[in-house]
C-alpha cells in the first residue's frame, strides 16, 4: 500500500530502504531528484550502456548503475544499484571537514547536510574521506550531494526519488521501522532462493540497501565501478 | 485488458511476453511484485534480456516472430503431446468453451499449411461451420451418459491435439532458438502453476505481439491456452494487453479506427443501404447454441441511440434515425494506417491531422511515409511540441524548395491543462481536473494552445459555416444537422460531452429528460441517446462515476476491485467473463479470491456477465432459460476454435522477412496465407526470405525514458541526459564478428533504409545468437523513439528506428510487422 505521510518528530532518525530485487532501473529517482532539487543536465552520449551519466556529479546526487555478469550456473544477471549518499551514522566526511558548520547532521532526519561553507573544505580531502566516493564540486566551488530531501521530510513529504519509485523499490521512515522492514524482508528473499542476500553496512548507514547476490555482482561505487 | 492492473497481483504465476513490462509500463511491476511476495514466479520472454527479465525468475530467449511456435509447444505439452499428461482445467473446458463442438470435417481441412477456404489471400469462414443437427444447433462431443466430452475425433478438442502434436520440443527449439529444456522449464512453470480450478496464471503483452503479421494470432494462440487452463474471467488471470498510451483503450473504446463506430458497432458499408440491413448484418445471430444470450444482438438499440446522439430531433424511426446521414465504407476496401498513407503517396488523398501523433516517426517504413507527407496539398499537426511529422520537409533527405505541403502546426493543452476523462487498460475511466492553464502568448493573449475539443469545435463551426454559405454543397445534410450544443450548453464542454457519450432519456419531442442510468435501459424507438453504449452508466444520475474515488478496504474486498474507484466498463465489470470464475453451480473455482458467487439467490462480488443464474441448479441439473458465460461471443462460449481472417487456430508462419527461406513446420506456406503484400516497388523493399544481403533479424522496441516516439519526452534535458541517442544493440558474437567494439558508431540498414540508419552499438550479454534449424542467427535491436527535431534539429541525423521496418502486417488489423524484420550492420566509417 501508499506510505503514510512522514512526521517530522523525535526518533532515531529516518533512514531508506532500497529493495534492489525490485528495482527495475526504470530511473524515476534519479529524474525526481533533478527534478526536486532543480539540478542542472550532465551532457551525455550513448557509452554502450543504458548507464548514465557516467558518474555522479554536482548536479546528479543519485545514479543508478548497470552491471551484467553471468553467473556460475551459466544464468545471466543485470544488476542495477543506486549510487548515492547512504548518510552515514557516524559521517566520515564530517569528520574530515575543517571547518565548523560546513558539513551537519539534520537533528530530526539524521541527513548529512552539505552547506554553503564547504567550499571552504578540500575538495579532495572530503571526497577521499566518503567511503562511497560521493561528494562533487559544482563550479561554484560548493560540494555537492543527496540530502534526503530534508526539506521535504520536515514538511512531512517523502524523499523525492522514493515518491517517484513505482515498484516500492524506495521505502523511507522512521530508522526504526525501516530497519525492521528490511530484516524482514532480507529473510523472505533468503527464503526465496537466494541464502547470500545482505543489508550493505545497515549499523552504519541510513540508505540501506538490500541485496539478492553478493556485493561483487553489483556496482557499489565509482571507485570499485 | 479482461483483467486490470491491480489484479495482477492475484497471479499464481505471470508470463510476460510479447511486451517489456518494467521498461514499458513500470507501474505494471508493483503489482507484479505484489504477487511475487505472496509466492508467484515471474517468468520472462523475451529476444533479449531486458530490465523485465532481469528481475524474473525465469528467462527465455526466442527468436523474433516465432511466438506461436513457443506458445503452440505449450498446448501441446498442456495436451499431453510432451511430457505425457493433460493438464487442463477440465469441467471448465467442457463447460466453457467450443472444445466439445464437432467440426465438419467435409468442409474443414489444414492442409499443407492452409486451412480450407482459401482463395487468393482471403478465407471463407464458411468452410470452419461446426456440424449442426435438423434444428441449426451444434453438435458436440457426448459421453455414454449424454454429458459433453472431449472424446469424439471430430471434435475440436482432438482436432486442437492432432494440430499441435507437431509442435514437439524439438521442432520448436528448431523455429525459436529457445533451448529445449527452456522451453520445457517454461511450460512447466507455467501450466503446471494454473491449471488447477484454483489456481490462476496471467499474461502481459503488448506490440511485441501485435506488430507480426501473425499478430492477431499471437493473442488467439494465448487465448487458447488461457481457455484450457481455465484462466479466463478468474482473478489474476484473463489476457491482459497492456496499453501503449494512457487513453488507448478510451481513444479505441470512442472509435479511433475506421472499422468501428463508438462501442464497437461496426462502422457502416455502402451495401448496407438502410438501418434494418445494418442492424440484420452488423451483429451475428443467435444461433447454433441456444443457450447464447448473444450480446451483440442488442446492436440495434445501441445503434439507433447512436444515431439519436449524432443527430437529435433530426433523428426519428421514419428517417431511419438518420443512418444515411453516415459516411460508409467501401465494400472491400481497407482504410487502415498502411492503405491511407499509400493513399497520400499515390495522391488520392490529398489533406491530413496529425493529430497528437508523430508518422513521421512512428510508423514502418517511415521514409515511404515521409514521401508520402510531400504530396499533400495541406498537412496540420496538433501536438504540444514541435514534431518529425512537423518539420518533415525539412529533415533528412528532403529539399524544402521540392516540397508544396502546406504545414499548420497548432499547438494543444497538454493532459494537465483540461479537463476530461482517460481510460485506462483495465478499462477504468478516469476523470481528471484542469491543473493548470494551457500556456499563453504573452505577447498576444489570442495566441494560445487550446484542449482538442475547443480545436475541434472552432474548425466544425467554420467547415459548417462554409456549408451554410454554398447552396451548391454536396450532401450537406450530415453536416447541417449534425447536434453539436456542446459548446454552448450549462455545464463546460468536457461534462457536455461526457453526459452526451453516456446518453439521455428522450421525450415524445426528442428532450432530454435525464441521464440513462445504465445501457441495459437504451431503447431501439428513439427515447434514449448514447454516445457510445459502453460508456453509459459512466455518468448518470448518480453523478461523474468517472470522478469518484474510493479505495476500497482490503479487508471486503482482498481481490482489489476497487468498484468505487473511477468507473469501468462494461457496466463496471471490473474482471470480464467473470461468470466464468464459478463452476456450473456458482460457487467460485477460488474462495479465497472470489470475483462473484452464488448466494442460491443472487450474485455476489463483481457486476456479474449477464447476471443469469448458474448453468445448474443446487440439486445438479442444468435450469431453463440461463446463459452460459461468455455473452459476448455467439455461442456464448470461449472460442478455442475461432473464426479469424487468416485461420480458426493459429499456426507457425515465418515473419514477411525472415532468415528462413522455407517454413520449417514442413509445409509449403512459408508467410500467412491471408497478409496482404503490397505490389513489389522501391518504397516497399523486402529482403530475401533466407537471403544474405540482410541477414541479421531485428526488432523495434521503446524505452522507460522515452515515450513512443519521444516527442514529449526528447524536449526534457533529464531525459536526455538518460538516453540521449540511438543505439542498437547487439550480441558479443556478433560485435565480434562484424569488428564492432561497444560504443562504436555503426550503421544499420535494411531494403527501406540502405544507406543506414546511424546508431552506437551497445555490445552486450544481454542478446545471445540463436541455433535456428541447425544454423546460427543473429539478432539485434532498435529503439524508435529518436528523430531530428529535439533535442536539437539536425536533419543530417538518420537516427529513426522506423525507417528500417517494412510496412506489412497483420491481415486482421493491418498493424505493421515492425517486431521482426531484417537487417545488416556495420561500423560506421
Amino acid at each position: 500500500m501508499a506510505q503514510e505521510i512522514i512526521a517530522p518528530g523525535p526518533s532515531n532518525g529516518k533512514s531508506y530502504l532500497c529493495d534492489t530485487t525490485k528495482c527495475i532501473a526504470c530511473r524515476s529517482c534519479q529524474v525526481a531528484c533533478k527534478q526536486w532539487n532543480e539540478l542542472d543536465t550532465v551532457h551525455t552520449t550513448n557509452r554502450g550502456t543504458y548507464e548514465n551519466p557516467h558518474d555522479l556529479a554536482w548536479c546528479c546526487w543519485a545514479l543508478i548503475r548497470f552491471k551484467e555478469t553471468e553467473r556460475p550456473d551459466g544464468t545471466l544477471a543485470w544488476d542495477f544499484l543506486r549510487n548515492s549518499c547512504r548518510h552515514c551514522i557516524d559521517a566520515p566526511c564530517k569528520q574530515a571537514a575543517e571547518h565548523e558548520g560546513s558539513i551537519t547532521i539534520d537533528a530530526e532526519t539524521g541527513a548529512v547536510i552539505f552547506n554553503e561553507g564547504t567550499k571552504d573544505e578540500s575538495y579532495s580531502k572530503i571526497r577521499l574521506a566518503c567511503p562511497f566516493d560521493n561528494p562533487r564540486q559544482g563550479p561554484d566551488g560548493r560540494l555537492y550531494k543527496c540530502v534526503m530531501c530534508y526539506d521535504r521530510v520536515h514538511n512531512g513529504e517523502l524523499p523525492a526519488c522514493v515518491k517517484a519509485c513505482p515498484t516500492d523499490a524506495l521505502t523511507f521512515g522512521d530508522r526504526d521501522e525501516i530497519l525492521a522492514t528490511a530484516e524482514a524482508r532480507l529473510e523472505e528473499v533468503k527464503a526465496d532462493g537466494f541464502p547470500n542476500a545482505t543489508i550493505l553496512d545497515k549499523r552504519d548507514v541510513r540508505l540501506l540497501l538490500l541485496l539478492a547476490d553478493p556485493a561483487s555482482y553489483y556496482i557499489l561505487s565509482t571507485r570499485e565501478g | 485488458m479482461t483483467n486490470h492492473w491491480i489484479d495482477i497481483g492475484n497471479s499464481d504465476v505471470i508470463i510476460v511476453m510479447g511486451s517489456n513490462a518494467a521498461e514499458n509500463h513500470p507501474i505494471s511491476m508493483r503489482w507484479v511484485n505484489r504477487a511475487r511476495e505472496s509466492g508467484a514466479k515471474l517468468i520472462s520472454v523475451d529476444p533479449r534480456f531486458t530490465r523485465t527479465s532481469a528481475v524474473a525468475d525465469i528467462y527465455a530467449p526466442l527468436r523474433s516472430g516465432t511466438d506461436i511456435a513457443f506458445l503452440g509447444g505449450m498446448i501441446n505439452y498442456i495436451l499431453g503431446g510432451i511430457g505425457g499428461t493433460e493438464h487442463i482445467q477440465t469441467e471448465y473446458v467442457k463447460e466453457y468453451t467450443n472444445a466439445s463442438f464437432l467440426l465438419d470435417r467435409t468442409k474443414f481441412s489444414f492442409d499443407d499449411g492452409v486451412f480450407s477456404g482459401l482463395t487468393g489471400n482471403t478465407y471463407d469462414q464458411g468452410a470452419w461451420a461446426f456440424q449442426t443437427d435438423g434444428a441449426g444447433e451444434i453438435l458436440k462431443s457426448v459421453d455414454g451418459d449424454g454429458k459433453w466430452s472431449l472424446d469424439d475425433p471430430n471434435c475440436v478438442y482432438q482436432f486442437l491435439k492432432t494440430h499441435y502434436s507437431r509442435y514437439t520440443l524439438e521442432m520448436v527449439s528448431g523455429i525459436t532458438g529457445t533451448p529445449q529444456e527452456k522451453l520445457l522449464e517454461v511450460y512447466q512453470a507455467y501450466v503446471d502453476n494454473c491449471y488447477q480450478p484454483d489456481k490462476a496464471g496471467t499474461i502481459m503483452y503488448a506490440m511485441g505481439w501485435t506488430q507480426h503479421t501473425v499478430g492477431a494470432q499471437n493473442i488467439r494462440t494465448m487465448s487458447i491456452i488461457q481457455l484450457l487452463l481455465g484462466n479466463i474471467g478468474v482473478a489474476g488471470g484473463g489476457v491482459n494487453a497492456l496499453r501503449g498510451e494512457s487513453n488507448v483503450q478510451g481513444s479505441t473504446d470512442h472509435c479511433l479506427l475506421f472499422h468501428i463506430l463508438p462501442g464497437y458497432l461496426k462502422t457502416p458499408q455502402d451495401n448496407w443501404t438502410d438501418l434494418a440491413t445494418y442492424n440484420e448484418s452488423a451483429r451475428p445471430l443467435t444461433t447454433g447454441e441456444p443457450r447464447s444470450l448473444n450480446w451483440w444482438k442488442k446492436t440495434p438499440l445501441y445503434m439507433a441511440s447512436f444515431l439519436k446522439s449524432m443527430y437529435g430531433t433530426a433523428a426519428n424511426p421514419d428517417n431511419d434515425f438518420r443512418y444515411d446521414w453516415l459516411p460508409k465504407i467501401d465494400v472491400g476496401v481497407n482504410y487502415a494506417w498502411q492503405p491511407l498513407f499509400d493513399a497520400m503517396y499515390n495522391g488520392t488523398v490529398k489533406g491530413m491531422f496529425a493529430w497528437g501523433q508523430n508518422p513521421a516517426c512512428s510508423s514502418g517504413n517511415a521514409n515511404k511515409v515521409r514521401q508520402a507527407m510531400a504530396k499533400l496539398d495541406w498537412l496540420v499537426c496538433v501536438n504540444i511540441y514541435p514534431t518529425e511529422t512537423a518539420e518533415f520537409w525539412r529533415g533528412p533527405g528532403m529539399n524544402p524548395a521540392d516540397i508544396n505541403t502546406e504545414v499548420f502546426e497548432l499547438p494543444c493543452a497538454a493532459s494537465v491543462e483540461k479537463e476530461g476523462s482517460i481510460t485506462n487498460s483495465g478499462r477504468w475511466a478516469q476523470w481528471r481536473y484542469k491543473a493548470v492553464d494551457p500556456p499563453v502568448n504573452p505577447d498576444d493573449e489570442n495566441q494560445k494552445a487550446k484542449p482538442d475539443s475547443e480545436i475541434m469545435n472552432e474548425l466544425f463551426l467554420a467547415v459548417k459555416a462554409l456549408y451554410e454559405a454554398d447552396s451548391a454543397a454536396t450532401f450537406p445534410d450530415s453536416i447541417l444537422g449534425l447536434k453539436w450544443d456542446y459548446f454552448d450548453g450549462p455545464d463546460i464542454p468536457s461534462v457536455m460531452l461526457a453526459k452526451e457519450i453516456n446518453g439521455y432519456n428522450l421525450d415524445e419531442e426528442g428532450n432530454p429528460t435525464g441521464l440513462v442510468e445504465k445501457f441495459t435501459l437504451l431503447a431501439e424507438d428513439g427515447t434514449t441517446s448514447s454516445g457510445n453504449w459502453l460508456y453509459c452508466q459512466s455518468y448518470n444520475e448518480d453523478g461523474n462515476n468517472m470522478a469518484r474515488r474510493i479505495a476500497s478496504d482490503p479487508a471486503t474486498d482482498p481481490i482489489g476491485l476497487n468498484s468505487e474507484w473511477a468507473w469501468c466498463w462494461p457496466i463496471n465489470r471490473r474482471i470480464i467473463y467473470n461468470r466464468a470464475s464459478v463452476d456450473v453451480l456458482g460457487t467460485p473455482w477460488n474462495e479465497s479470491r472470489r470475483v462473484i458467487a452464488w448466494t442460491g439467490e443472487r450474485w455476489e462480488g463483481d457486476v456479474p456477465d449477464g447476471g443469469a443464474v448458474p448453468l445448474k441448479d443446487a440439486d445438479g441439473n442444468y435450469r431453463e432459460g440461463t446463459y452460459l458465460p461468455f455473452i459476448m461471443r455467439q455461442h456464448g462460449v470461449g472460442q478455442i476454435f475461432g473464426p479469424m481472417k487468416d485461420g480458426p487456430v493459429p499456426e507457425h508462419y515465418e515473419p514477411l522477412e525472415s532468415p528462413l527461406a522455407a517454413n520449417p513446420m514442413g509445409h509449403a506456406q512459408r508467410l500467412n496465407p491471408a497478409v496482404y503484400v503490397p505490389p513489389a516497388e522501391e518504397m516497399n523493399a523486402v529482403a530475401t526470405p533466407g537471403g544474405t544481403e540482410y541477414p541479421i533479424v531485428c526488432s523495434s522496441y521503446r524505452l522507460t525514458e522515452h515515450w513512443q516516439t519521444g516527442v514529449m519526452t526528447r524536449w526534457t534535458p533529464w531525459l536526455n541526459e538518460l538516453q540521449p541517442e540511438m543505439f542498437v544493440e547487439m550480441s558479443e558474437e556478433l560485435a565480434a564478428e562484424k569488428g564492432i567494439a561497444n560504443g562504436d558508431r555503426v550503421l544499420v540498414k535494411s531494403a527501406r533504409e540502405t544507406d543506414g540508419v546511424q546508431a552506437v552499438a551497445i555490445v552486450t550479454k544481454r542478446f545471445k545468437p540463436f541455433t535456428i534449424q541447425g544454423q546460427t542467427v543473429h539478432q539485434v535491436g532498435v529503439p524508435w523513439c529518436f528523430g531530428w527535431v529535439a533535442p536539437a534539429m539536425d536533419s543530417t541525423r538518420v537516427t529513426s528506428g522506423n525507417l528500417l521496418t517494412p510496412n506489412v502486417g497483420d491481415p486482421n488489423t493491418r498493424i505493421p510487422e515492425s517486431k521482426a524484420f531484417m537487417v545488416d550492420i556495420e561500423k560506421e566509417a
